[in-house]
């Protein structure tokens, strides 16, 4: 009797493992990947993004609670999700990483990709998408090249989730305060330095360049550094061919400081937040403001529109510094949804691929960007009538490379806080090299 | 008096019964604390000797004291222990007599002290994320109060940007903290208050002792259990001070406003070093242990005060 | 003699009712100045709020807090959190005065580690214990669960709670007891029926210390609470901001909302409190 129980043992322990590989895609022709064509029986699944219930300003928050009813009425008694989401930033990675510490994750969540996803990732935990997207090669082909590169991760094949939303860091600027002192639109970094002067001799604030939220002059950082040595200096930086404190680094650090220095930036960078400062532009006082693709549909949805209403905005390319680097931009895919695995049956995960191609699919991203008109990873068919997204679409058709915020190519975990948080010393009087030894004696802590 | 020591004890019946009603009237509590503080605080100093990325399954590797060495001879540990010294100097020089001279206020005979009391203890009603929010907006050089006042009298001077100046900021935060927990501690010293016989400041009062007098050798003496209070629940809180600094500061800019509890919640949830982040955790606990048993002697041996 | 000493005490007293008076308004103007700034922000439009913060509203906008209270769910929120700081203060009252009573009133040697073995908890920091206990609950399948978050915030409440009982306590004259135990009254109606009473603004005032952490508690309601069924209010308030923008007049809303209910269970408590203390008894 209790050696027919050991060999029963031995048998389904076999059986867990073939089930497993199968899932894991080696046996890929025996299972099955057909998610919209599946039966499900009751299967609950959670999912915890950063979308916010009850907004009335934000459109693809309500764009996604519309989606997630339509999706459980659909599937009654099939599958249910429930949403978990928390929209406030540091809250919600509290409670991914508390999840993923106790092992009971949500069966899809949001990441940004870069060392944060890669430790989920690395420990397997995450869902390889590539065998559902040969199944669905329009769901595949609905999302844009370039935003892919938040579900690449190195030492892993495969596609490990699929984004929706992309951007790019843009220079948006009032045109009736460039009109009045007559400046053209900036095109190079010196030529935004000039243009600065005459506003500020004019009596016209230049920027209210905030970085109370640490990522604002960061995300610059990137942007800037493509821009001057193009966008070989992220696997430099990535493979210590480059450091965060050598020379060339310290030479974007200064720009960024010269700036600050000549008051261009505003005197409170530290205490005004990214909203405040859109609404000080809307507001008309400062002629500048610099922010991800996200800014179009805010504009249009912010409680003072009219700014926007009268297409007074305009947006362009953050100024390049080394000419030849002119259309190498900072941005890609941003949002992406990721499935896990860990502790998940089969069936579970096969209902949370068909929600997560439920809100990625294109005739779905088409409806969202009609609630909530800003840049997304598909590609979207539709007009929104927003005149800042088509200067934007036009502007990132004519890209010839991106990359992602340079941190997000380093190893270390700790190097994107590190960086972020360093850089705000540049406010507060430390110098540009200093700045960078900063960083560098920080991450080394770290290691 | 109504001191332990000078009246002789009732004899209490130390039998096998009580005692057993004793650890029945205790266990309830022994039993909560078990569970939700004690496990977790066994699970943190074990941890505080490991390695670990905060992954469900992955490997707690044992690396002996490395993670407390790493701490020690971080410079921004230190910067934050200051930091949190200066919440403690500010609660004993700050906070305690003011909260002290609003108890007296509110429990002296001038009229409205209800009214007064509650608008006190207002700001601690309305939660650290309120208040935080609400500060950082008035302090705003942009559009803040001062900025206000600036506007009024027709100046036109750059204002300072007071959050994010060295050791101001944490000061400015110190601030707020005492505004909004004056109210809350000048309850913990108005329970002691009413509590101390009438009669005694009516006999002292025909004595001709004058108010501050009364005060000086009756209300003191009497009080002074309240101050051990306020002193223990003020160095451990803040000691591992937390949430008004996050709201307000988030231990910014470039992590100079941190305290040890806000480093203790980077090194884990932002970093994943929660092997560091439980070292963090047992040097506070350790550290409040230690300052707390001073304290008790302090106020024990000190039996003059206690008349 | 004795005359005039009267009359310059008189004058005296009346000078130093005149400096209380004004300290006294001058502490109200402190807390109230900001609160009416909130609650006038409260009617502003974002960008009003972000411009000109200490300007009268140009409008009264309604429309934030109806906004707020669907953005929040008020109505359900602000109930979730009442329930839970209620009985996370009937509980804590129950156990702490018990626990407090034999650490006051019996002089066994051991109680002197259970004493140190309480304080602990005053000491450990939130964000130690939170996989542990997160741990916990996914083992006994707990989340979502209002009487475990109530559990959680009966233990962080407990030490300080037990600290102030058995601090008040040491301080009332045995006597009382004394005469209850010659009158054969047992350790329970001892504890509820004569100390109980006496404690009243020990018990009061941390009643309201313990109501107002479990109302405004976030962590472990955040990670503990995933059902939207469940939410608190400082859960709520986490709604306002989102990836690329704050809902601020909204949200400060929302903070005058939840604030109401509070105020006026603050006041109510403290009638009860004021009345109890004047019907005497406190006296050792």
């Amino acid at each position: 009797m209790k050696r027919f129980k050991k060999a029963a043992a031995i048998c389904l322990a076999g059986l867990t493992a073939l089930s497993t590989v199968g899932v894991t895609g080696v046996y890929a022709e025996e299972a099955n990947y057909d998610v919209d064509n599946m039966e499900f029986d009751n299967v609950e699944i959670r999912v915890a993004f950063r979308y916010t219930s009850g907004s009335e300003t934000d459109g693809q928050s309500k764009w996604y609670y519309e989606k997630l009813e339509q999706f459980n009425a659909e599937n009654e008694g099939k599958i249910h999700v429930k949403d978990e989401s928390i929209s406030a930033e540091a809250d919600y990675e509290e409670k991914l990483t508390t999840d993923f510490a106790s092992g009971d994750v949500p069966n899809a969540f949001l990441q940004y990709g870069g060392s944060r996803t890669k430790e989920y990732v690395d420990a397997g935990y995450i869902l390889d998408l590539t065998p559902y997207f040969e199944q669905y090669p329009d769901w595949y082909d609905g999302v844009q090249e370039f935003a892919w590169e938040t579900t690449q991760f190195e030492g892993h094949e495969g596609t490990y989730g699929i984004p929706w939303s992309s951007y790019q860091l843009c220079l948006y600027y009032n045109k009736d305060y460039l009109d009045q002192v007559g400046a053209e639109v900036p095109e190079s970094w010196d030529d935004l330095v000039e243009v600065c002067g005459k506003l500020k001799e004019a009596g016209i604030q230049p920027f209210n360049y905030s970085d109370k939220d640490n990522y604002h002059y960061e995300h610059l950082m990137s942007a800037m550094a493509l821009k001057a040595y193009g966008p070989e200096i992220a696997d430099d930086l990535a493979t210590d061919k480059e450091a965060y404190n050598g020379e060339k680094m310290v030479a974007i650090y200064q720009k960024m400081k010269d700036m600050i220095d000549a008051g261009y930036w505003g005197d409170a960078i530290l205490s005004t937040d990214f909203s405040t400062e859109r609404n000080m532009f809307e507001a008309g006082q400062a002629a500048f403001t610099v922010d991800g693709t996200w800014n179009c549909g805010n504009f249009q949805n912010d409680s003072d529109t009219t700014l926007f209403d009268a297409q007074k905005i305009g947006v362009t390319r953050v100024p390049y510094i080394d000419e030849a680097y002119k259309t190498v931009e900072m941005g890609g895919g941003s949002d992406t949804y990721y499935i896990t695995t860990l502790n998940k049956s089969e069936e579970e995960i096969a209902a949370t691929v068909k929600f997560i191609k439920y809100l990625t699919n294109v005739d779905a991203i088409n409806e969202k960007c009609q609630y909530s008109p800003t840049t997304y990873a598909e590609k979207v068919t539709i007009d929104t009538g927003n005149y800042l997204l088509d200067e934007v679409n036009k502007i990132m058709a004519e890209n010839t490379a991106s990359k992602l915020e340079l941190p997000n190519y380093d190893t270390n975990t700790a190097a994107m806080d590190t960086i972020r948080n360093s850089l705000q010393a540049l406010a507060t009087g430390a110098s540009a090299q200093e700045v960078g030894d900063d960083i560098v004696d920080k991450m080394s802590a770290y290691e | 008096m109504s001191k332990k020591s000078t009246v002789p004890k009732v004899k209490q019946k130390l039998d096998k019964k009580d005692l057993t009603i004793s650890i029945l009237f205790l266990l309830p509590a022994i039993l909560i604390c078990v569970v939700f503080i004690i496990y977790p605080v066994f699970d943190t100093f074990s941890l505080s000797f490991r390695k670990w990325n905060g992954m469900f399954g992955a490997v707690k590797e044992w690396v002996g004291m490395e993670n407390y060495y790493k701490i020690v001879t971080d410079k921004m540990f230190w910067n934050a222990m200051l930091n949190s010294f200066y919440f403690m100097i500010g609660g004993f020089v700050i906070l305690m007599p003011l909260a002290f001279g609003l108890a007296l206020l509110v429990t002296s005979k001038i009229k409205g002290t209800s009214f007064f009391r509650t608008c006190y203890f207002l700001p601690c009603m309305l939660g650290t994320t309120a208040v935080a929010l609400m500060w950082t907006f008035m302090l705003n050089p942009n559009f803040g109060v001062f900025h206000a006042i600036e506007n009024l009298l027709g100046i036109d001077m750059p204002l300072p940007d007071v959050l994010t100046v060295k050791t101001l900021n944490v000061w400015i935060v110190i601030l707020v903290n005492e505004w909004m927990y004056a109210g809350y501690n000048m309850l913990i010293f108005a329970a002691g208050l009413v509590a101390i016989p009438e009669d005694l400041n009516e006999a002292a009062a025909l004595d001709g002792a004058t108010g501050w007098q009364r005060i000086r050798y009756i209300t003191l003496p009497l009080m002074k259990n309240s101050f051990k209070v306020f002193s223990i629940l003020c160095i451990t809180g803040c000691l591992k001070v937390f949430d008004i600094i996050w709201a307000m500061t988030r231990g910014g800019p470039n992590d100079i406003s941190s305290t040890p509890s806000i480093m203790l919640y980077s090194q884990g949830f932002s970093y994943k070093l929660f092997g560091r982040s439980s070292a963090y955790g047992v040097i506070l606990l350790v550290l409040g242990v230690v300052l707390s048993i001073v304290t008790n002697r302090i106020f024990r041996e000190d039996k003059d005060l206690a008349m | 003699m004795a005359e005039t000493i009267g009359k310059k005490n008189k004058h005296k007293v009346r000078t130093a009712t005149v400096v209380l008076y004004i300290i006294a308004i001058f502490w109200t103007f402190m807390t109230l100045f900001p609160v009416a700034v909130t609650i006038l922000a409260s009617f502003k439009s974002k960008a009003e709020i972000y411009l000109n913060l200490m300007s009268w509203p140009k409008e009264f906008l309604i429309e934030n807090y109806i906004n707020a209270n669907k953005t929040a769910d008020a109505l359900r929120t602000i109930t979730n959190s009442l329930i839970v700081a209620s009985l996370t203060t009937v509980a804590n009252t129950v156990v702490g005065m018990m626990a407090a009573y034999i650490l006051s009133r019996k002089d066994y040697k051991f109680l002197k580690f259970v004493y140190l073995f309480f304080m602990i908890g005053v000491m450990v920091p939130v964000h130690c214990t939170l996989i542990p206990i997160n741990n916990l609950a996914t083992g006994l399948n707990a989340k979502n669960n209002l009487f475990f978050l109530i559990l959680i915030y009966v233990a962080f409440n407990m030490s300080q709670a037990i600290f102030l009982y058995t601090g008040f306590m040491d301080g009332i004259s045995r006597n009382l007891d004394e005469a209850a135990i010659i009158d054969g009254c047992s350790n329970w109606s001892l504890l509820w029926r004569i100390l109980f009473p006496v404690c009243k603004p020990i018990v009061a005032t941390e009643a309201i210390f313990i109501f107002i952490a479990g109302y405004s508690e976030l962590v472990f309601s955040m990670i503990m609470m995933t059902d939207s069924k469940f939410f608190t209010v400082s859960r709520a308030m986490l709604n306002f901001s989102s990836t690329h923008s704050q809902e601020i007049g909204n949200q400060f809303a929302f903070v005058v909302m939840s604030v109401i209910p509070m105020v006026l269970i603050y006041i109510l408590f403290h009638k009860q409190i004021e009345k109890g203390m004047l019907s005497g008894a406190i006296k050792g």
